[in-house]
Formats: C-alpha cells, structure tokens, sequence
C-alpha cells in the first residue's frame, strides 16, 4: 500500500459510546472525515424519534500515533445524519491526505479501492474491486431522502464504516463505505424470529453460534455513500 | 359553502409517490403564496424524494421556521425531531407544528396545523385528514398546468 494512503486514513475510536470504524483527511487542515454512524450512538424513543448522542470522546489513530478530535459539523443539524458523514478536525498537520474526486466522472465498471481497518486489525486494509452500479437509494437513517450509492464488491466488514473509497487510477476519493445495514437487518430479525419460538432453548454452543452469525451475518453488495453530501456541508 | 372532495386522484399515477390530502391523492401541494402571503408550504416529489419547504407560522402569526427540501434553514426555537420515515417540527414548547410522514415509500401523510399571518388555521389534519380550510392554494401540479386552485 501507498505510504500516502496509510498516512491520509486512520482507525477512528469513540471509547464513550463503544463504537469504532476508519476516516480519512481531506485537505491539509486537519479535517478527518468519517461516517456519522462511527460517532453517534442512535434510539429511537418512544414516540418513534430518532435521537442521537455524539461521542464526546472520539480518538484518531494514524500510523501508530493517536489524536483527539473533535466534531466540526453542527450537531444541530440533521443532514449530517441523513448523508451519513461526520466531518471532524484534529490538532494535528496531516503528512498526506486524499484529493476529492470529479463526481461527474465515475461510471460503473470503475476499479475502485477500498481502505479501512475492519474488525480487530489496527493496520490498514486495503481491498480492490470495481464500482458495480451506482444507484440513489433511500437514506438508512431517514427514508424520505435518496443517496446516490456507489454498490461495490471490495471487501467492507465492521470497522470499514468511514473509510474512503477510491478511484484506483487516480487515488482520488469518491465515496465514503458503509455497511449495508438494512439487508443486515433483514437477515438479523428473520434469524431472531426462529431463534425466539416460543418453547425453544437452545444449548450454549448453539447459541453462541448464533449470536456470531447475527453479527457477521451480511447479505447483498457493499457501498459506499458518494462524497458530494460531505463537501456540500457548510464547514466547506 | 364549502367544499368537500374525497377520493380524488390529482396528477398521480397508480404505483407513483403521492400526498394525501383530504383523501384525495396528489403530486403537489402548495399552501399561500410564496413571497406574498406570510406563510407558505409547498410539499412537491422531485428525484423520487417528498420535498417540503416553506415557512411555517405559530399562533401568533410569527415565522417559527423555514424549511428548504426537508431540512431547516432558519428557525426561531423550533425542533426538528426525524423519524425513520419522516420528520416532525415542534416549537420550543414541544408543541407539534408540522408532521410528514411516509408509508410504504409510496404515500406521504401530512400532520399539524398551518397557521396565517393573523393567526388564524389555513390547515390542519383532522381525524386523520389533512384539511385546508383556506386559500389561497394549489392541489396538483405538472408542468404549467394545475389540478385544483383554491383562492
């Protein structure tokens, strides 16, 4: 991998709310960005609002150093939640960042990259693969918007939410991975509804073996929300 | 006298997004005039998305908040709460002002009470149905021409 790409990305850690996922710097000051779901921890009440709680402790780990960062979008605001972004800024001069894309450009069949740092590793994962559609479809966090996606087959698994997705013959960043939540869950309540039958129990093993599949358990494409949500924010 | 119509449907396709308003289906909806009267809400279906923007009054006739496609733009103490399929606007009393509510990516119900520069109620939903009991208005809309004009 490009010393390049692992200086411009980082493993992004919110100790308070128990969340982790990757993020990337645009730009040569300090603005690290990532998906707004890796620094929020979301309910929903009881009257069917969505509330959410940002991490107050969000650390950035980049090539074996670790910084603090802090929000820079208006946590007021709800379109930071709808496009999924979260855009923060750390004390810290980045070494290398990633450019922005002409969004106008992209076409399926495009190879792309994919950087993150998945699961336990606190090394970079890079996967290759191609943009397999680009789609708009209906914001995970409020239906009533549309997102244009870029569907993929590069390899995106818990820890990836918020890295970049790169165009692989410029290294320019296009979009940013998230997981496909919605097919995910589908799975979950499908699988949940057998396992709650009433006058069923099952044996230890068994259930650990469940409760791994339910967390691992992703049907369908991967993608990535396209980066022109993030850079209509108002901080740029 | 007034006027009821049910049932209609307005510049709407079966298997297409559409409002409900009064149990009649429609693309558009356009309460006042934007730019003339105080108050103004247009709920329109652009990109396959239900678009709401407009200025919303309180009681007192006072601008609360304007909306621009679904997000606030400017607001003086209202709350925005989102729902996974919708949003509702509250004022700083937690009362509700406007609700938009979408139902099998389809349908889109409208909630709450659209006040006048006077204070008075230019619509609201009343057992389930969105009313609108004053003009001017706009039920329905392609292109230049227009499904129902109230004055």
């Amino acid at each position: 991998m490009s010393d390049r790409w692992n200086l411009a990305s980082g493993k992004v850690i919110c100790h308070d709310i128990g969340k982790a996922g990757s993020g990337f710097f645009i730009g040569n000051e300090g603005i690290f960005i990532t998906n707004n779901h890796v620094v929020t921890k979301m309910s929903i009440d009881e009257t069917g609002a969505i509330r959410l709680d940002y991490s107050r402790q969000i650390f950035v780990q980049i090539a074996g150093n670790t910084y603090r960062a802090l929000l820079a979008i208006d946590e007021n605001s709800d379109r930071p939640v709808v496009y999924d972004y979260a855009i923060l800024r750390l004390n810290v001069t980045p070494r290398a960042f990633f450019e922005v894309a002409n969004l106008s450009k992209i076409s399926q069949g495009e190879e792309v990259i994919a950087i993150g740092y998945p699961l336990d590793f606190g090394e970079p994962i890079v996967s290759k693969g191609v943009i397999s559609a680009i789609v708009s479809r209906p914001s995970h966090m409020n239906a009533l918007h549309r997102i244009r996606t870029f569907l993929t087959d590069t390899l995106i698994t818990y820890g990836n939410s918020g890295g970049p997705l790169i165009r692989a013959s410029d290294g320019k960043v296009i979009g940013i991975t998230t997981m496909s939540h919605e097919i995910r869950d589908e799975a979950r309540e499908r699988l949940l509804r057998y396992v709650n039958l009433p006058g069923i129990e099952f044996m230890r093993p068994i259930r650990d073996l469940i409760e791994f599949v339910l967390k691992y358990l992703t049907v369908g494409f991967n993608y990535a929300i396209s980066i022109e949500y993030t850079m209509d924010d108002p901080i740029f | 006298m007034p006027v009821f119509m049910k049932g209609n449907y307005i510049f709407v396709q079966p298997g297409r997004k559409c409002f409900e308003v009064s149990s009649n289906l429609t693309n558009y909806l356009e309460l006042g005039i934007q730019g003339i009267t105080k108050y103004h809400l247009e709920a329109k279906i652009e990109n396959d998305e239900f678009r709401i923007s407009g200025a919303l009054l309180d009681q007192n006739g006072e601008v609360l908040c304007h909306l621009k496609d679904n997000f606030i733009e400017a607001s003086k103490g209202c709350n925005k709460e989102m729902t996974p399929y919708g949003y509702r606007i509250k004022d700083k009393d937690g009362n509700l002002v406007f609700e938009i509510q979408a139902e099998n990516d389809l349908l889109c119900h409208l909630k709450g009470t659209i006040y006048g520069e006077l204070g008075e109620v230019v619509a609201q939903d009343r057992k389930g149905e969105f009313v609108i009991l004053k003009g001017p208005a706009i039920i329905g809309k392609s292109g230049n021409a227009i499904g129902i004009k109230l004055d």
